[in-house]
This record gives C-alpha cells, structure tokens and sequence, in this order.
C-alpha cells in the first residue's frame, strides 16, 4: 500500500515547513534578517498502465494511463531578498542598506563573510566592527578624538577630530553584490558564505550602480510578515492533518483485509 | 460463486489504487503549480454462459487524468516570482530535454541565468535561455511575460499551450512531458502576473470526501466477500449433512 508512505513524505514535508516559519516567526525582530520559504516539489511518478500502449491489434492506444505520483519532496529553502523596513535608532553607527548589496565582514579565520546587520562599534583599537567584534571590509580605523562620525549614503566615513571644522575621510564602506543571493550560505550570527550557487562576489561601493545606499542612523529590520507567516501556518497544520487522515484511511483499509478472515 | 469474491478483489485493488492517487494530491496540497490527478475505473465484462445475463462485471481502473484546472493564485512579494493567469506553460530546459511546467517560482543561477527553483533554465519565446545581467537592480515582468532590468528589455518568458492537455504526462519535479507528435502552441498575449504564484489546485474537502467514499466502498466489497465466503461455508455444510 503506497497511500501509507505518500501520506507520510506530505507529513515530513509539512514539519519542515512548520520548522521554517518558526525560524521566521523567531526572527522577526533579528536586524537585517530575510525570511525564508520551503519549496515544494512532487515526487517522481510510477505508470501502472502507460499511455499510448496498444490496446488492441487494430492500432487503438490507451489514451490515459494510469499513474501513481509518488508524494511531495522539500526542493529548496529559498531566501526571500526583499527590502526590511528602515527603523531609526539615531546612533552614528547603525547602518542600513537602502538596494542591494552586503557589508564584507572579515571572519577570524581570514575568510570573508556578508551581512545585511549594519549595527555596527568601534573596537579598542577604533576599528570599525559588527557586534561580534569581526572587522568591516575594508577596514576603516576612526581616530581616538573623533567627536562626530558622518557616514555618507555613497559610504564615505568622515570623522570630526577634536575642534577641527573640516572632517577627515577615514575610509569608505565596501558592499558585495551576489547574481544569485538565495544561493548565500546562512552561516547563521546574521552572516552569509558564498557559495558555487551564489557565484563570486561583485565589490563595488554604496551608490555605484547596482548598489544600494548607506543610511547612517537606521537599521534595517527583519522583513518577516508576522500576519503572512501565521497564515503559512495554519495551511501547514492543516495539511499535515489532511495527511493523518490518508495514514488513517489506508489504515482502516487495511484493517478491513486483515479481517476479512 | 467464486466471482463474487473476484469481483470484490477487483474492485478493492482499484480502490487501493485510487487511495495512492489521492494521497498524492493531499501530500502536494501546498505544493506551488501542482495539478491533481483523478483516477477512472470503468467495467470490464467477462461472459461465462451463452445469455446475456450471465456476465459479470469487473472494476479497472482505466486511466488516472490530470486535473489541469488553475490554483489559487498567492501573492509573495517576490520579484522573481510569476504565475501564469490563465491556459499555458512555462517551457524550461533539462539535461533531459525540453519540458513543461506551471511552476514559477524563479531564481537566478551564477552565471545570471533564469531557473526554476528545481534548477531547471527557463526559456524565452524564441527558445532561448534568459540571462539576466549580474548588476541587476530591478527585475520587472511584465503582464506579457517581458522580462526587463532596471528598465532595459531583456527577454519575453515563452508560454506554451497544447491541443489535447490530458494527454500531457507527469515527470515529477513539476514537469510536464507532451506525448509522441505533441506539439506546443505559442499563447497569444498570454497573462503573466509578477509577485504571485499559482498554488496547488488540490481541494482538501474534495479530497478527503474522495477518501471516505474510497475506505467506505472498500468495506462494502469486502462485506460482499464475506457474504459470498459465509454462504460458500452454509451451502457446503448443508450439503454434507445426511438428512
């Protein structure tokens, strides 16, 4: 009985689904998050009886055949890039992305990584960091006496040291760009790994094209629709049960033959 | 006598059958351009005697049709999601040729290609793939299927009809297959809609009807073997019996 095991790749395939919205719903206030979304996709399909086979020796062809569709796989969990609403915060260092593109975050090991997360510090050393103390590409020191910090929307940094009037520009802010950013590794701290799906990266600055803009002062906050995920929801829940209840049927179906004798 | 046990088990080997097609349908419930199946059975007669009313009818199940009526169309907010509003196809290609396909949820591969989300190329009007330049900033498509970046037309998604849909094919990964000398016909001004994409076409109360007249008509053939096996029992003990 193939209903049995059908109904439970459509169970498993629901759980995972469950399993991604909670990640979603848990993030919806996690700084510079995207939402993800479980694809679906059928499983293969076995012919019992194919069509086009000859019916009869005068050339007449089944026309339908009879096909059994082997149940439901998870294909993909794809990233849903759009722009998170901007939220002030007023501090200097907080940093949003108005457009495409990454922060290039330097990892301890040496390997690059890429964030959305702007909210970034000042190390000891006065450098530029993300709240986990990794440095920002391509590393901007901002001098000990600086009393103000202006970040431009191109990305220019330019510090206000002591009672100078003219600021000095400590660095600009470098942004990657992915052909395909669904195909980013979530390496999970709100950073991401490229991969051969994502292709190399394209370096370029805030403003050039196909960049986005810096905002100073704002972050950019989780694009999870809370009402859009708790609708997902339910359809998952009740497709899971929907599932059940073909386990529950093939069941009784099969409780049937047994008692036939 | 020995029919009615053979025409019950007929009847209870299609309606396994048919469970598996509808468990195939609630497992892709939520599956993005699926189109569910339904099965056919029809009457096979055999003859056994030289009137007319000694027949006994069979079940098979003949055929299983796809369903190819549309879904739901659910908005996403995805740029490089598309639904098909109306009749057609998106064509892609595979290692394995050309198919298919309903589903629109697209992405772009490293080199800037437009997939399917299973990792197939969609192809344009003229056959060709569509490349999308790696700097894109925004991906419009339009209701004709023109696809065009920040501004600039790049290609027109192709859609694709046939003449006699029910004899399509299911491939899995949410392909279509045309059968033998089946062609595809362009749609003339076909509707595509951007952001959206077209959901299962699966209805779960139809569905779970089908699954109580399926486990219902099972026990009801199984109550008529029964019947046949106790009256097989009564007559040979009645036989046996010296009066």
């Amino acid at each position: 009985m193939r209903a049995l095991s059908i109904a439970a790749t459509g169970m498993t395939a629901q759980q995972r689904n469950v399993e991604t919205i909670a990640n979603n719903v848990a993030n919806v206030n996690t700084t510079g998050f995207k939402k993800s979304r479980l694809e679906f996709s059928d499983l293969m399909y076995q012919p019992i009886r194919r069509q086009g086979s000859l019916s009869s020796n005068a050339g007449t062809m089944v026309p339908a055949g009879v096909e059994i569709g082997l149940g439901v796989k998870p294909v993909a969990v794809t990233r849903i890039t759009t722009q998170g609403s901007l939220q002030q915060t007023g501090n200097a260092l907080d940093l949003a992305i108005e457009g495409r593109g990454y922060f290039v975050i330097q990892l301890p090991n040496g390997e690059n990584a890429y964030t959305r997360a702007g909210a970034l510090q000042r190390s000891a050393e006065g450098q530029l960091v993300t709240v986990d103390g990794y440095e920002v590409a391509p590393g901007i020191t901002i001098p000990a006496d600086t009393r103000e910090i202006v970040i431009s929307r191109t990305g220019e940094v330019l510090a206000y040291e002591n009672e100078n009037i003219n600021p000095t520009n400590v660095g600009r802010i470098q942004l990657a760009n992915f052909v395909n950013e669904a195909g980013l590794e979530a390496l999970g701290d709100n950073l991401f790994r490229e991969t051969p799906a994502s292709g190399e990266p394209t370096n370029g600055f805030p403003g050039d094209p196909g960049f986005g803009s810096v905002r100073q002062g704002y972050v950019e906050a989780s694009n999870v629709d809370v009402v859009q995920e708790i609708t997902n929801l339910i359809q998952a829940q009740r497709a899971y049960e929907m599932n059940s209840k073909v386990i529950e049927a093939g069941d009784e179906m099969s409780k049937t033959a047994t008692a036939m004798r | 006598m020995d029919n009615v046990g053979y025409v019950g088990l007929s009847a209870q080997v299609a309606l396994r059958r048919q469970l598996d097609v509808i468990a195939n349908n609630v497992a892709n419930m939520n599956t993005v351009g699926f189109k569910g199946s339904r099965s056919v059975f029809a009457e096979a007669l055999r003859k056994f005697g030289p009137s007319t009313r000694d027949e006994v009818s069979f079940v098979i199940d003949k055929g299983t049709y796809i369903d190819f009526s549309a879904g739901p169309l659910n908005a996403t907010g995805s740029s490089l999601d598309a639904a098909i509003d109306g009749e057609g196809f998106f064509r892609v290609q595979t290692p394995e040729g050309q198919f298919y396909t309903r589903d629109g949820r697209f992405a772009r591969d490293p080199e800037g290609r437009l997939v399917t989300v299973t990792g197939h190329r969609v192809l344009d009007d003229g056959g060709a793939e569509i490349m999308i330049p790696p700097n894109a900033r925004d991906i419009d498509i339009g209701l004709d299927g023109g696809v065009s970046v920040d501004g600039v037309f790049v290609a027109r998604i192709g859609v694709y009809r046939f003449e006699e849909p029910h004899r399509l094919t299911q491939r899995g990964d949410l392909l279509f297959a045309p059968a033998d000398g089946q062609a595809a016909i362009p749609v003339d001004g076909p509707r595509i809609v951007q952001g959206m994409v077209e959901g299962s076409n699966v209805q779960s109360v139809v569905e779970i009807a089908r699954l109580i007249e399926v486990t219902r008509a099972y026990e009801r053939s199984e109550q008529a073997i029964s019947q046949a096996d106790a009256l097989m029992k009564d007559s040979a003990t009645r036989i046996g019996r010296v009066a």
